[in-house]
């Protein structure tokens, strides 16, 4: 590989307007198309600070500066459009996070890859509305956060206390959310306000290593550690009121539930077995890539379609996850609240998937093409009339849930026609890490960041001492400034601002 | 418990040193792990992963398991070792271990066998610390150079 | 069972009647016999009227065998339910000008219903106002000619499937842009009535499969 210096470098970057950078091809070696990238003044200095870095000699690290990802797979065969790079991009492992990247299904040459989806699939966000206000919720909030983590199994080593034998969990796998809807633990209406119904219909349990679904089985119904959380939020400000409406989101200092959550050890274990697939794959079918973390197969091959049936059912765990906390959560605040869940109107608002790759139709190029569009730490983030998003949504456009880390705030976003042209209706996911966890543990104090969100007023339970530090508020890039971006490059719009009053963690 | 107790040896209970350490990166966490051979620096080097989940000083050594892993290479019998020590934790018997003791560590046909001592992870019992999703091939490093008696391993885990 | 059959053919007490219970069973046969069916003389009827005698079945059998039912050897209810079937045919039979008017006058509501519900089905597609429409489009989306203009209908439905759809001229906006909205709302509102059905099942089917439970010994909550 040509080892360049940082100016030179630069020469292959261009700002097209205030919050959009070209990649130009040449960037890196055997690029298909360009890549993109979404940035304001602020996240411009992290990105651009990590390319020149990686330039600095004897530089040993990991992973490559996630503008070179980004640049790295649009090498990939199949590839069409561009590859995109959402405000909150970092780097990742093969693809960067905040990275996606649409592959044309009528191309044989195509490839699908797991590191597209990324090790935690279908780790996403779900929203849950009631009709408290936060001074119903401000007297008892210590206790309302002790019931949920009362009731929420988190952090590492947890296990669920929903009963699960190995036949549940083969037709859990199978139906997502349409298990969780039979066996009582959501309501209809939570399946209609739910990427894909909550059911990928491919999903194939027999394509699922043993070994995953041992993995998976004692940690369904658990929320996890690392960023994943529940936080109880209220709406901090509505910038559509329309749109806010629709969602059920009427004034501010309404109570919100946030749960974010994935796959688990499921998930991470069917990626992992999927890698050790596509080494082999890419050996015999002679697929070049830049990277050798970008382990990939084409999609019509065996090793492909295995994967994808796998991932589809990695989904549903998470979905049936998420619905088993949805559960939880409901009962948590019954008691609290001595009201039944619908009387407390706990509706869910939406439910996002972060990491996957789902078959979509879209207009390349004034046509009409089928396409295997990867999203890792992206959010799908569709206009108003596809026919896609529930028939609730259908005028505002698909409710995109960004959360924020601890202690900061999180968005709701809906998506628009310009981000279903540009990104593949694509947006970001959350803030996105600025600090590495060891440079985190180093240079912030457990008591410090914990007095701090107290001074915020946010209660917090976590099972892990260590992850106050590692996800204080400062380890990650500022999550409004992400946001805005979006909303200033038109690829999705500001709907409602959420502020965390408190917060659950592994 | 006692009768569980009978059938370790004195041996079994002295640990080794630490000779690990915990390097930067951004989303994850590399494992650095050194010894006097490369199988040490192997063993150090499940520590080092076991020592990023819990607290090692709250884990009494209860139970050992045996584990067994096989690569086509150096990288897969490191990224293969690790992956059996994470599975160990993340089903039955749950365990979290304190110590590795390799039986077995053949670089030729890349096989290894490998006690593990320790004890089933109890929330209450055991500090929570991070999850460790999966081990990654992202710049792993393996050092041996036994004329500068140099054993060193550097693993990214995706956590 | 042959409620339905039994209301139309004017038996006393179609809503009670209990085809498993062998009395009932003959009664009805006999009542089809003696009202309907007619088949035998009144003096020959003695074989089915003794309906408490061991003689009956045989009467019976003899009396299928002699209208040559079709299911003379299946089960007691089908073989009813042809008897019940044949006396409805007989009484049509019977009055055949009085059924037919009353039959008709159902479908002669529902054509003119359908046919004005919907204003395509009613085109004419010979007529100028037609042909011309599909002139204008033709010269828009850029199809030749051809005699027969739902072809060329066609073809344009061809090219705004398959290639970007050209943009409208300036002073059509709205005359393209509101009824195209109008649509989609109307659509949105079918689509809120679908989705209100589709829930309603699947609370109807929980009713009988959701059993939600937890089980914390599985694991540790909280502190």
């Amino acid at each position: 590989m040509v080892v360049r210096n940082y100016n030179e470098e630069l020469k292959y970057l261009e700002k097209i307007n205030p919050y959009c950078w070209r990649i130009k091809k040449g960037f890196q070696p055997n690029m298909n198309v360009e890549g993109v990238f979404y940035v304001n003044n602020t996240l411009e200095k992290l990105m651009l600070d990590e390319l020149r870095n990686s330039c600095r000699p004897g530089m040993t690290g990991g992973f490559l500066p996630g503008v070179k990802q980004i640049a790295n797979v649009a090498a990939l065969p199949g590839i069409v459009g561009r590859s995109v790079g959402l405000p909150d991009v970092h780097s990742g492992y093969g693809f960067a996070i905040g990275n996606m990247a649409a592959f044309d299904m009528s191309n044989p040459k195509s490839i699908v890859s797991p590191g597209g989806v990324g090790f935690d699939i279908n780790c996403g966000v779900r929203l849950l509305r009631t009709n408290l206000h936060e001074k119903d919720v401000q007297p008892i909030k210590e206790q309302l956060a002790q019931s949920l983590f009362d009731h929420i199994p988190v952090g590492v080593g947890s296990k669920g206390i929903i009963p699960m034998n190995a036949r549940d969990m083969e037709e859990a796998l199978e139906m997502g959310m349409d298990w969780s809807l039979r066996e009582g633990y959501v309501w209809a209406e939570d399946k209609e306000h739910c990427e894909e119904y909550g059911r990928m219909l491919n999903a194939d349990p027999s394509k699922v290593s043993l070994r995953a679904k041992k993995r998976g089985l004692p940690q369904l119904g658990t929320l996890g550690a690392g960023n994943h959380y529940a936080e109880i939020q209220v709406v901090d400000e509505i910038y559509d009121k329309y749109a806010a409406s629709k969602m059920g989101l009427e004034r501010t200092g309404q109570v919100v539930v946030m749960i974010h959550s994935g796959s688990r050890g499921f998930g991470h274990q069917v990626a992992t077995d999927a890698l050790v697939q596509m080494e082999k794959a890419m050996k015999r079918d002679q697929i070049e890539v830049n990277d050798r973390q970008l382990a990939c197969a084409r999609i019509n091959s065996v090793e492909g379609q295995d994967y994808l049936k796998a991932m589809a059912a990695a989904a549903n765990f998470a979905w049936v996850n998420r619905s088993s906390m949805t559960f939880l959560t409901r009962q948590a605040f019954a008691k609290q609240f001595k009201m039944a869940p619908d009387d407390l109107d706990m509706h869910v608002i939406y439910d996002v998937s972060h990491n996957i790759a789902k078959i979509e139709e879209h207009v390349v190029d004034g046509k009409v093409k089928t396409l295997l569009v990867h999203r890792k730490g992206s959010t799908r983030a569709f206009p108003p009339h596809h026919p896609l998003i529930p028939v609730d949504y259908q005028l505002t456009g698909q409710p995109v849930l960004i959360g924020g880390s601890m202690g900061t705030c999180s968005y709701v976003l809906t998506g628009t026609h310009q981000g279903m042209t540009e990104t593949f209706g694509t947006t970001c996911h959350g803030a996105g890490r600025a600090l590495s966890r060891a440079k985190s543990r180093r240079n912030l104090d457990y008591k410090d960041v914990l007095t701090k969100l107290e001074n915020m007023g946010i209660s917090i339970r976590v099972a892990s001492p260590k992850l106050v530090m590692e996800e204080a508020p400062e380890s990650y890039k500022n999550v409004t400034d992400v946001v805005n971006t979006c909303h200033a490059a038109g690829i999705s719009k500001k709907t409602v601002k959420l502020r965390p009053i408190a917060v659950i963690k592994g | 418990m006692d009768e569980e107790m009978g059938g370790f040896t004195h041996d079994d209970f002295i640990l080794p040193p630490v000779k690990y350490e915990y390097l930067d990166h951004t989303a994850d966490v590399q494992l650095h792990a050194w010894g006097d051979s490369l199988k040490e620096a192997f063993e150090q080097c499940g520590m080092a992963m076991f020592g990023y989940m819990t607290d090692l000083a709250y884990v009494q050594i209860k139970e050992v398991h045996t584990i067994e892993a096989n690569a086509d290479d150096m990288m897969g019998l490191l990224y293969h070792f690790l992956d059996e020590l994470l599975y160990l934790f993340s089903v039955e018997p749950f365990l979290i271990c304190k110590k590795l003791v390799i039986t077995e560590f053949n670089t030729e046909e890349f096989r290894i066998v490998c006690k593990c001592y320790g004890e089933e992870f109890q929330i209450g019992k055991h500090p929570q610390g991070s999850e460790v999703k999966a081990i990654t091939y992202s710049a792993m490093q393996i050092i041996d150079e036994p004329k500068d008696n140099r054993f060193e391993v550097f693993v990214i885990i995706d956590i | 069972m042959f409620k339905l059959k039994l209301t139309a053919l004017g038996h006393p007490n179609p809503e009670s009647f209990n085809c498993e219970d062998e009395k009932e069973y003959r009664s009805v046969v006999l009542w089809l016999e003696d009202q309907k069916i007619r088949h035998y003389k009144i003096e020959d009827r003695e074989g089915l009227r003794n309906i408490d005698a061991d003689s009956w079945k045989e009467a019976y059998d003899l009396y299928q065998k002699d209208l040559v039912s079709p299911v003379s050897d299946g089960s007691p209810n089908e073989q009813l339910n042809w008897l019940l079937s044949y006396a409805v045919r007989l009484e049509f039979a019977d009055n055949v000008t009085k059924y037919k008017d009353a039959k008709i006058e159902q479908p002669k509501q529902a054509a003119p219903n359908v046919v004005s519900s919907n204003p395509l089905d009613n085109l004419n597609f010979s007529s100028p106002a037609f042909v011309n429409g599909v002139e204008r489009v033709c010269a828009l989306t850029g199809v030749g000619p051809h005699i027969d203009p739902k072809l060329r209908l066609a073809a344009v439905a061809k090219i705004l499937k398959t290639s970007p759809h050209p943009d409208c001229p300036r002073t059509e906006v709205s005359v393209v842009q509101q009824p195209a909205d109008v649509l989609k709302l109307l659509f949105i509102q079918d689509l809120r009535d679908l989705q209100t059905k589709i829930n309603e099942a699947l609370v109807a089917v929980q009713s009988v499969t959701a059993d939600p439970r937890t089980d914390t010994s599985l694991g540790r909550v909280g502190r």
